[in-house]
C-alpha cells in the first residue's frame, strides 16, 4: 500500500485530487476478490472523474463481490514530479494499491491527445510501455471508449480493445480471466489472449500483421491466427431498461468538470450528420422508459445529495417521453431546490420551452450548434437545420428572457467555399438584429464558437482530405473581418491540435513509434492547450520519417482499404459511400428513429432494435 | 424556522479539501440525511448554512463549526442521528444544540481565539524545537513578509506587506504533549489574522533553515469567543 507524505501532498496543487475515500467509493476486502481491474481516464481527476462510461464500468464491476474495480487519474506534473522523485509507483484511489498488482487496467479512450498520457502513466507504473515487452505477472492493458473506432496508433501498446459499449463484455472479460487463473498451469499472457479474442467485441491487435504497399500506403491487416477473426463489430446492449447501470456515483471532495449528477435518457443518435462519429457509433438508438429513469434519478439523488442532474444523451431533446419525464421530476421534487438541465439543445422552440421550464431558476446563456454557415453546407452535412428554425428557437428564447446565446460551427467541413464562412457571420448578425427588434434593446450577447473540422473514420467524411493549417488559418482571418459587431464574440482556436488529431485519428499502426517518442521528447496532457507542444510532435514525425499529410491531408479513394475497417461500429461501406454521394447532391437523409430504415445496417449487423417509446418499435 | 449550530471535525481524510468543497460536503450530506434545509430567495438560491471560520487546504480541525437553518422544526435527537448517519468519512458529528433564543449573533464575528496544534516532521529534534520556540518567544517582534496576487490597478503585481506576528498571538508558543508538537494560540479579528502556515515559515526563516514547511502537519484544536466554546454561547 502506497503511503503518501504531507511533504509531498502539500506542495502539489489540489491534492485532493489524490487522496481518494470519497462519498461512495467502493473499497473492496481482497481476500475475496478473483480479479481487480484499474480504471482510468488518462487526464486529471477533475476531467477523468465527470466521464459517464467509467461510472458505469465502475458499478457494475464493483457490483460483483469477486470483482473489485478502483480509481486512477494522471497526475498533474507537479504531482508526477514528487512520484518520480520520491519513488512513487502510479496507485489507485480506493486501495491505494500499485498499479502493477492490478489484474486489469483499462483506459477510457475520449480523445486522440490523451494518448501520450497513457504512456506516462504506464511508466509511471512501472509497465513497460508495448505490450510486447510485458511479462506474466504484469497486468493486461485494455482500451475503450469513443477512440475505438480507430486504435491502429495505439495498437502496439495495448493488450486488447474493447470495441463499442463495454457494460456487458467486461463482466464476460472477468468471467475469462477467473476461468484461465483456475484452469491455466502456465500462465502464459498469449494463452488467455487467445480465450479473451473468442468474445465478441474484443480486438487483440498483436494477432494481426500490418501491411504497406511500397509507396507507403496501407495494404492491409491479417490475423495471425486461424481462430481469430478478420473483423470486429462493436458490443451493442441490447437491453438499456435493465442493464446495470449508475446508482450510487462517487461524490468527489472537489469540485470536478461535471459536478452533477448524469441521467442517461437513451444511447444513439440517428440524425444522420454526416461529420459525426458518435452518430454512427452509438447506433441504433435505444430509450430507457420514463417510470426507469424516474427511479433511478430518486436512487441517485438519495445517494448522493447532488442538487443538480444533467438529462444526458447525445441528443436529448429527441427523447420521446421528455415532457413526462420533466414533469415527473418536477414533481418529485417541488420545494426542494433541485435542478435539471438539457447538456445540449436542438434548435426548435419545443427545445427552448423545455429549457425554460427547466431552469427556472438559472439564466445562464443557451448553447446552439448550427454547424455550418449557409443552407447549403448545412444540407451538405445533413444538419437538418434552417436558418428560420435557428431564428424561431432564438426568437422564443429571447422572448423568454435569455439574451445569451452561444453558436458552435465547423470550419474545413467538404465543399466549404468563402461565402459559407463568411455565411458564419452574417447569421449571427442576423441573430442580434432579432433580439433588438424582439426586445427594442441591444444588450444582447452572441457567441460564435468555430472549431477546426477533423475528419472521422466511420463517417460519411472519412475520405475527405482535412483543411491545412493555413487554410484554417486563411479562413479564420476571413471570418475575423466579417464579424465586425459589438455583441458578437467570435472564439476560435490555433488548428495544430485539429491537425494533430486529424494525423492520429485517421493514421495507422506505424504512428506507434511516433507517439512513444513524442511522450519520450516530454509530450503530455496535449489536449490542454498551455501544455500542448506542436513542434514536439513536428520532430517526432520528422525523426520516424513519416509524411503525415498523407494521413490527414490527402482524399482517399473509395476502394482503398482504411487501416480502421476491422474495427467497426457495423455500418456498412456502401452506406457510407451513399452518404458522401448525396452530401456532394445536397441531398438529405431522413431520420430514422421514428421513420423507414435508412439503410446504415447497423441493426441487421448487430441484431439490435431501435427502442423508441413513442414509435414504439 | 429552525437553527442548529453543529460542531463536526475535518479529519485527515479531508485534510486537503478546501472551505468551499468541505462546505459542499457538508451540504450534499444534509440533503441525504433528507433534512428539510432552507434555502435563501433568489436567483441562485443556496443552502443556508454558515460557518464559524473558512478552513485552508492541509489543515484539520477537531472542532469546525456551522448554523445550519431548517424550514420545519425537527426534534434535536432526530437532526443528531439523521445527519450522523450520513456524514462522509472524516466529518464527524460531535454535537448539536437548537439555537433558541431569537437572535444569534453569526460566530463568524464572535471568534476571537483559534488554538492551533504544528506536528513538525521527525528530522527535526526535539531540542531544535525547543530552542526555537524559546527564541520566538524571546524575541520582541518577529516581521514576516506576506506576499500576495496584486488585484485592480495593481493586477500581476505581487504585492508584499511586513507584519508582525506576534501581535497576533494570544499567548507565547508552547510545546505539546505528544513529540515535536508547538501549539499556538492565534487572535482572530475582523482586523486580519495570521495562519499557521505563515508561523511555520518564519520559524523555518529566522531559526530552521532546514524544516521543509510542507511537512509540518497543522491541526485546528480549538475555535472559541471570549474563553467560551462556540456552543456554549447560545
Ligand atoms: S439500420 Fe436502419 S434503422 Fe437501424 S440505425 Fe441504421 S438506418 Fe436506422
Amino acid at each position: 500500500m502506497i503511503k503518501l507524505s504531507p511533504a509531498v501532498l502539500q506542495a502539489v496543487s489540489k491534492p485532493a485530487r489524490y487522496t481518494g475515500g470519497e462519498v461512495n467509493a467502493v473499497h473492496k476486502d481482497y481476500n475475496k476478490i478473483s480479479c481487480s481491474f484499474a480504471l482510468s481516464m488518462p487526464d486529471v481527476y477533475e476531467v477523468g472523474m465527470s466521464n459517464l462510461g467509467l461510472k458505469i464500468l465502475y458499478e457494475v464491476l464493483n457490483s460483483r463481490t469477486d470483482i473489485a474495480a478502483e480509481r486512477v487519474y494522471t497526475p498533474w506534473p507537479d504531482m508526477e514530479e514528487k512520484m518520480r522523485e520520491n519513488n512513487i509507483p502510479l496507485y489507485t484511489l480506493e486501495s491505494f494499491r500499485e498499479l502493477k498488482e492490478f489484474d486489469f487496467i483499462g483506459f477510457s479512450l475520449q480523445y486522440e491527445l490523451i494518448y501520450t498520457n497513457i504512456l506516462n502513466m504506464l511508466d509511471l507504473a512501472g509497465i513497460p510501455i508495448f505490450s510486447k515487452d510485458r511479462t506474466a505477472e504484469m497486468p493486461f492493458i485494455i482500451g475503450g471508449g469513443p477512440c475505438v473506432y480507430n486504435v491502429e496508433p495505439i495498437a502496439e501498446f495495448f493488450d486488447f480493445f474493447i470495441i463499442g459499449e463495454g457494460e456487458e463484455v467486461i463482466l464476460e472479460v472477468a468471467d475469462a480471466y477467473i476461468k484461465w487463473q483456475a484452469q491455466s498451469k502456465t500462465h502464459d499472457r498469449v494463452e488467455f489472449l487467445h480465450r479473451v479474442a473468442a468474445i465478441s467485441g474484443i480486438y487483440v491487435p498483436s494477432f494481426y500483421r500490418a501491411d504497406y504497399y511500397e509507396n507507403g500506403l496501407f495494404k492491409g491487416l491479417t490475423p495471425l491466427y486461424d481462430d481469430i477473426p478478420t473483423t470486429i463489430n462493436k458490443r451493442v446492449v441490447k437491453d438499456m431498461e435493465n442493464v446495470l447501470t449508475v446508482e450510487k456515483p462517487i461524490v468527489p471532495y472537489i469540485n470536478i468538470v461535471h459536478d452533477r449528477l448524469m441521467l442517461e435518457l437513451f444511447r444513439g443518435c440517428s440524425r444522420g450528420c454526416r461529420f459525426c462519429q458518435a452518430g454512427i457509433a452509438y447506433r441504433p438508438v435505444r430509450e430507457r422508459s420514463s417510470e426507469r429513469l424516474r427511479s433511478l434519478a430518486k436512487k441517485m439523488i438519495n445517494n448522493t445529495g447532488y442538487d443538480e442532474m444533467s438529462l444526458t444523451s447525445l441528443s436529448s431533446a429527441d427523447y420521446s417521453c421528455l415532457p413526462v419525464l420533466i414533469d415527473d421530476l418536477t414533481e418529485d421534487y417541488t420545494g426542494e431546490k433541485m435542478n435539471f438541465s438539457l447538456p445540449s439543445l436542438r434548435i426548435d422552440s419545443f427545445s427552448i420551452d423545455i429549457a425554460h421550464k427547466l431552469q427556472t431558476t438559472r439564466k445562464s446563456g443557451l448553447t446552439f450548434a448550427p454547424e455550418a454557415g449557409t443552407q447549403r453546407l448545412r444540407d451538405v452535412i445533413n444538419k437538418g437545420v434552417t436558418e428560420e428554425d435557428l431564428l424561431k428557437a432564438c426568437s422564443a428564447a429571447f422572448k423568454h428572457g435569455w439574451k445569451t446565446v452561444k453558436l458552435y460551427f465547423m470550419m474545413g467541413l467538404p465543399t466549404e467555399t468563402d461565402e459559407d464562412v463568411i455565411g458564419i457571420a452574417t447569421l449571427a448578425e442576423k441573430v442580434v438584429a432579432l433580439y433588438k427588434e424582439i426586445k427594442g434593446r441591444r444588450d444582447v450577447k452572441v457567441t460564435v464558437s468555430v472549431s477546426c473540422f477533423v475528419p472521422k473514420p466511420f463517417t460519411p467524411f472519412q475520405w475527405f482530405g482535412q483543411n491545412s493549417k493555413a487554410e484554417f488559418k486563411r479562413k479564420q482571418q476571413i471570418l475575423k473581418e466579417h464579424i465586425n459587431n459589438r455583441a458578437i464574440q467570435f472564439n476560435y482556436h490555433d488548428s495544430s491540435t485539429s491537425i494533430l488529431e486529424g494525423i492520429i485519428s485517421r493514421g495507422d499502426r506505424r504512428l506507434s513509434k511516433v507517439i512513444y517518442r513524442a511522450y519520450k521528447k516530454g509530450a503530455k496532457f496535449d489536449g490542454w492547450s498551455e501544455m500542448f507542444k506542436f513542434p514536439i510532435w513536428e520532430e517526432a514525425f520528422a525523426e520516424e520519417g513519416i509524411d503525415t499529410s498523407q494521413y490527414n491531408l490527402r482524399t482517399r479513394d473509395f476502394d482503398e482499404q482504411l487501416p480502421w475497417e476491422h474495427t467497426t461500429p457495423g455500418v456498412k461501406k456502401q452506406f457510407l459511400i451513399n452518404e458522401w454521394n448525396k452530401a456532394m447532391q445536397q441531398e438529405l437523409t431522413h431520420d430514422c428513429r421514428r421513420s423507414s430504415c435508412t439503410g446504415c445496417g447497423i441493426c441487421q449487423a448487430l441484431d439490435v432494435g431501435i427502442i423508441d417509446w413513442e414509435g414504439n418499435k | 424556522m429552525t437553527v442548529f449550530r453543529i460542531e463536526i471535525t475535518k479529519e485527515e481524510q479531508l485534510r486537503y479539501i478546501s472551505h468551499l468543497d468541505y462546505a459542499n460536503l457538508l451540504q450534499r450530506a444534509i440533503r441525504r440525511a433528507g433534512l428539510p434545509a432552507a434555502y435563501s430567495e433568489g436567483f441562485n438560491p443556496h443552502m443556508k448554512v454558515s460557518f464559524a471560520s473558512a478552513m485552508a487546504v492541509g489543515v484539520t480541525a477537531d472542532a469546525e463549526y456551522a448554523d445550519v437553518e431548517l424550514t420545519n422544526n425537527i426534534c434535536q435527537p432526530e437532526f443528531f442521528d439523521k445527519l450522523k448517519a450520513v456524514l462522509p468519512a472524516g466529518m464527524k458529528l460531535l454535537r448539536a444544540k437548537e439555537i433558541t433564543s431569537g437572535r444569534h449573533q453569526s460566530m463568524n464575528a464572535l471568534v476571537d481565539t483559534a488554538l492551533y496544534e504544528m506536528k513538525f516532521p521527525d528530522d527535526i529534534t526535539a531540542d531544535e524545537l525547543q530552542a526555537t520556540i524559546d527564541q520566538f518567544n524571546a524575541a520582541p517582534t518577529l516581521i514576516f513578509v506576506r506576499e500576495k496576487q496584486g488585484k485592480g490597478a495593481k493586477k500581476g503585481r505581487i504585492i508584499k506587506k511586513e507584519i508582525d506576528i506576534k501581535q497576533f498571538l494570544a499567548s507565547a508558543l508552547t510545546a505539546g504533549e505528544a513529540d515535536n508538537v508547538v501549539l499556538a494560540a492565534i487572535k482572530v479579528s475582523p482586523l486580519g489574522s495570521i495562519k499557521p502556515i505563515e508561523i511555520i515559515n518564519a520559524l523555518k526563516i529566522n531559526y530552521l533553515p532546514t524544516l521543509d514547511s510542507n511537512a509540518v502537519l497543522i491541526n485546528r484544536k480549538t475555535l472559541s469567543a471570549g474563553g467560551k466554546n462556540l456552543m456554549d454561547l447560545i
